[in-house]
């Protein structure tokens, strides 16, 4: 009996010296993106101050009289276009009119709600963040627009038309995410987007039909197409870029564009109904 | 004369004697109708049998330890050491003694434990173990899971069938009818709990793994303790709940609320939280 | 002399004793169990099987957190100074963006700059022995439902809706913070209270016990994720302000009436409370309107929480059947509504309701909680004038 208990009192008191605690100094052991001590930080600033992007060095201030081309286009969509589910709203909330999906919106063989953007050449330039505000309605239990595209530093100013209530659920990543509730006659949400994010979704879990994409740029050039799925995006800097298109539910598509001072080019993308 | 009076009083004012003070007082206020020296009354209809078992077996044996007692005390005065008289010791190993010894044993044994027992076998065999045909249609079934530490159970809903959108889920509250027996069938998520319902005189082990049954038929509308009665775990004393026993009318209107609210609460898309076996016969 | 009955009962114990101490202390080789492949096949194979052995406790080294911003740390200053002490941050204009920011004398706080986001955060060092502490205390109360790596999967958090929460998914439904992420005293108030009608228990441990396990859970967030993604906001606790019905209760629970049904339209998730034929009253519509189907049931909402990659769906609670999670009084009720419920369907009302309706709606709700739940003929009655209109 006696021995067994000195082989457990063994036991345990092995387990107990498992875990000795030792605290490294805190400064140094730091891994990933964020700067690990005060010294590296104070350069970085220095840096910042003299003007650089941190990456290219001989990125200038960008400023709306720099660019003078422009590219324009047409998003075309190919095939038979499917036909927008229609949405019985009364059941769930009598203040709803009804509608149909706008998911995927055809006119005149054009894609709508497409959000078309520069993505590469704009590495000679450094932006300021954007200003002033963009709206976005709800109007008859919709998003207006659908398709949201804004600049960095921006505020969204979600207003509610209907004489109903909706809640405003935002899946922002980047930007701060919310779900704010906003009753008939209640004043305007004003978010702002300080931050470039993903596309992501802005939601009302009251009437579930309800969504709207939203996507934030660091940089000026983006625009979403029209009803019959034409775009146009005006004073950029001459250069060759990558042009990207994104559908919420047919996906990206890419496309290089080469453009001279005060030159207009033309890009068409084309989405059909197995579009990748 | 004076010494031993002395001894008797320090017999009687020891903490034996204030024990067997409160077991009498207990017993007292179980036939008052129970307060907070005695066990709950009970509330189930063969609650009964275990209170007056309980009750049996202690009665008993404060009889026979007064009797033993007192039967101490005679060697104790007769052979003790005083003016002019040697203390006797005797060590009880003659064959007279043993016999004696044999006797009041095998006497205590039939009287006290054979007795005991067969009234025990007889209500563990005409209540405990007596489980109600399932398929009469008024058992209410109960499934429940324990857990660190909670306890969950599960009734058939309107439909009367486990696995369906509108089981009632419940999570440490259990309700059900009065007057009906209700069975359940038990297991565990994680390590053994017990399913403790002190007044309704019941109480199984909850073994994952295996599925554990029990029954009981309430017979007092109320509410009551739900407990674990196994050591579980740190939050083992957190494990508690409660049990309301309704009216069979009220409880019908119950039913239809919760088994709504269940259909109401069902995914068919989440098959993980649809934790209900089969009734097993 | 002992019966050799009694020596021999004496011996089998020391030889069984023996025995099993020299198996503890791997005299015979080792354990087959613990090896750890052996053990995962048993895992995989029973449902039940234990957990594999050697689950490491200690943690060797820190990590740096995201710490809530300047108006916490300027919180935390006036607070010492109430308390007499030296407040612990001071400002320091050199090390941050040229607008000075606060740093912590000890230097566990700091304001960093991410050099890829262009973006200015401040972080929290949270060092390993604490962490350990925390690992250890997370093991002991809180695996067996959020699981050991803190995947809200345990043995015991299997199959149970609400779901234990996923640490890894840092999104939290009761903290009553506004902003994504909780303080570390909105944590603590929820581990110290529990959550009603679940297994989570008010948790009955020292306030170190919570404080370290508070910074362990903080530490699972993933990378880029949580509290070590710079972006995420931290807010701090909606608290219940001036109570504007204070005497006047019985018009509050009226008035909630009406914002519950009219403007709020919370009848449109939760269960409806009024008789159809009153509706059209409250919400300004046409006699002959027609309501949504069930309009005395809640609906099904979805949620962003997962188990098991796959999302759940989470009932508003019929206030007259469920138990409310996080308080019943006015006030809590109040700072619920509020603050919304993170990760659900359940908005934010602050802002968006005045005060006095926001007051009104708690104590609306408090009323339906305190008159019908668990009182079954109430609750009868109450459905019987609600059918009358159908």
């Amino acid at each position: 009996m006696n021995r067994s208990l000195i082989g457990l009192g063994a036991l345990l008191a092995l387990t107990a010296c498992g875990g000795g605690d030792s605290a490294p100094k805190p400064q140094k052991s730091t891994t990933g993106s964020t700067s690990s001590s005060t010294a590296e930080t104070t350069t970085t600033a220095k840096s910042t101050d003299t003007g650089g992007a941190a990456k290219a060095s001989g990125s200038q201030d960008w400023n709306d009289s720099m660019g003078t081309a422009t590219v324009s286009g047409a998003i075309k969509f190919e095939g038979v276009a499917p036909e927008n589910k229609a949405i019985t709203m009364s059941d769930v909330d009598p203040k709803c009119p009804g509608g149909a999906e706008e998911t995927i919106l055809v006119s005149n063989g054009g894609l709508a709600n497409v959000v078309i953007s520069v993505n590469k050449g704009l590495d000679g330039y450094k932006f300021a963040k954007g200003t002033g505000a963009v709206n976005l309605d709800q109007k008859g239990c919709q998003y207006i627009p659908h398709v949201l595209a804004m600049q960095a530093g921006q505020t969204v100013s979600i207003t509610n038309s209907d004489d109903t209530v909706h809640n405003v659920h935002s899946y922002s990543k980047r930007n701060q995410a919310f779900n704010q509730a906003q009753p008939a006659g209640a004043g305007a949400i004003e978010k702002k987007m300080s931050q470039k994010d993903k596309s992501f979704p802005i939601k009302c879990d009251m009437h579930a039909w309800m969504n709207c994409q939203v996507v934030v740029f660091d940089h000026p050039f983006f625009t979403v197409s029209d009803e019959n799925g034409n775009f146009t995006l005006p004073k950029l800097p001459a250069g060759t870029y990558k042009l990207v298109a994104e559908h919420e539910s047919l996906g990206k598509q890419e496309a290089e564009v080469t453009v001279a001072d005060g030159g207009t080019e033309t890009v068409t993308f084309s989405y059909g109904q197995s579009a990748p | 004369m004076n010494r031993i009076n002395s001894l008797l009083a320090g017999v009687l004012s020891s903490r034996w004697m204030k024990a067997l003070a409160v077991v009498g007082m207990a017993g007292v206020a179980e036939a008052q109708g129970g307060n907070r020296w005695a066990p709950f009354p009970p509330a189930s209809d063969f609650g009964h049998r275990f209170s007056e078992l309980f009750w049996l077996i202690t009665i008993l044996c404060s009889i026979s330890m007064v009797i033993v007692v007192l039967l101490l005390l005679i060697p104790l005065l007769r052979d003790r050491a005083r003016p002019g008289h040697k203390a006797n010791y005797d060590h009880g190993s003659s064959l007279h003694d043993k016999r004696l010894t044999a006797v009041i044993s095998l006497a205590t044994f039939i009287v006290l434990d054979a007795w005991v027992l067969a009234i025990a076998m007889k209500d563990l065999r005409e209540a405990y173990w007596n489980m109600p045909e399932v398929d009469q249609a008024e058992t209410y079934p109960i499934e429940v899971l324990g857990q660190q530490w909670a306890w969950h159970f599960r009734g058939p809903g309107l439909d009367g069938e486990f696995g369906t959108p509108d089981d009632i889920l419940e999570m440490n509250q259990l309700t059900i009818p009065k007057g009906r027996p209700v069975s359940f069938q038990m297991t565990s998520k994680d390590v053994i709990h017990s399913l403790f319902l002190p007044e309704m005189r019941t109480k199984k082990d909850v073994n994952p793994g295996s599925i554990n049954k029990t029954w009981f038929k309430p017979i007092e509308a109320g509410e009551f303790t739900i407990l674990c009665a196994e050591l579980c775990g740190y939050a083992h004393y957190q494990m508690f709940g409660n049990l309301t026993v309704m009216e069979q009318e009220d409880f019908d209107e119950w039913e239809e609320s919760a088994s709504l609210l269940g259909i109401a609460a069902y995914d068919p898309e989440d098959e993980e939280a649809q934790w209900a076996w089969e009734w097993e016969e | 002399m002992r019966s050799p009955f009694t020596q021999l009962v004496c011996l089998a114990t020391v030889a069984i004793g023996t025995l099993s101490s020299f198996k503890a202390l791997n005299f015979f080789g080792s354990d087959p169990r613990a090896d750890e492949d052996h053990s995962q096949m048993i895992a995989e194979e029973l449902p039940h099987a234990r957990p594999p052995r050697g689950v490491p406790l200690t943690i060797t080294e820190g990590t740096w957190l995201r710490a809530p911003g300047e108006e916490w740390i300027i919180q935390q200053n006036e607070l010492a100074r109430k308390q007499g002490l030296e407040p612990r941050f001071t400002e320091d204009p050199s090390a941050a963006d040229g607008e000075g920011a606060w740093i912590d004398s000890t230097g566990f706080i700091q304001k960093r700059y991410d050099e890829e986001e262009d973006f200015w955060a401040y972080w929290q060092w949270v060092g390993p022995a604490q962490l350990t502490r925390g690992r250890r205390d997370f093991v002991q109360f809180c695996s067996s439902c959020h699981g050991l790596d803190g995947d809200g999967y345990g043995r015991s958090g299997q199959w149970l809706r609400p779901s234990p929460r996923d640490f890894r998914q840092t999104n939290f439904k009761f903290t009553k913070v506004l902003a994504n992420l909780p303080t570390d005293d909105a944590l603590k108030r929820l581990i110290k209270r529990g959550l009603d009608g679940t297994p989570m228990l008010p948790w009955d441990l020292s306030d170190e016990q919570i404080t370290d396990i508070v910074q362990y859970i903080k530490s699972l967030s993933p990378e880029g994720m949580g509290w070590r993604d710079p972006f995420t906001g931290i807010g701090s606790i909606v608290e219940a302000g001036e109570n504007p019905w204070a005497g006047r209760e019985n018009f509050a629970i009226k008035h909630g009436e009406k914002v519950y049904h009219g403007v709020a339209q919370c009848m449109l998730c939760h269960p409806g409370y009024v008789n159809p034929r009153d509706l059209p009253g409250l919400l300004d519509q046409p006699e002959d309107t027609v309501y949504r189907e069930n309009l005395y049931l809640p609906v099904l909402k979805d949620s962003e929480y997962e188990v098991l990659g796959e999302k759940v769906k989470i009932l508003p609670p019929d206030f007259t059947f469920h138990t409310i999670r996080s308080g019943q009084t006015p006030q809590d009720l109040y700072e619920t509504i509020a603050s919304g419920i993170k990760g659900t369907a359940m908005p934010a009302w602050k802002g968006s309701l005045s005060e006095e309706d926001l007051w009104a709606l708690a104590y609306y709700v408090q009323d339906l909680v305190e008159e019908y739940k668990d009182k079954p003929a109430e609750r009868r009655g109450l459905m019987e004038r609600l059918r009358e209109g159908l």
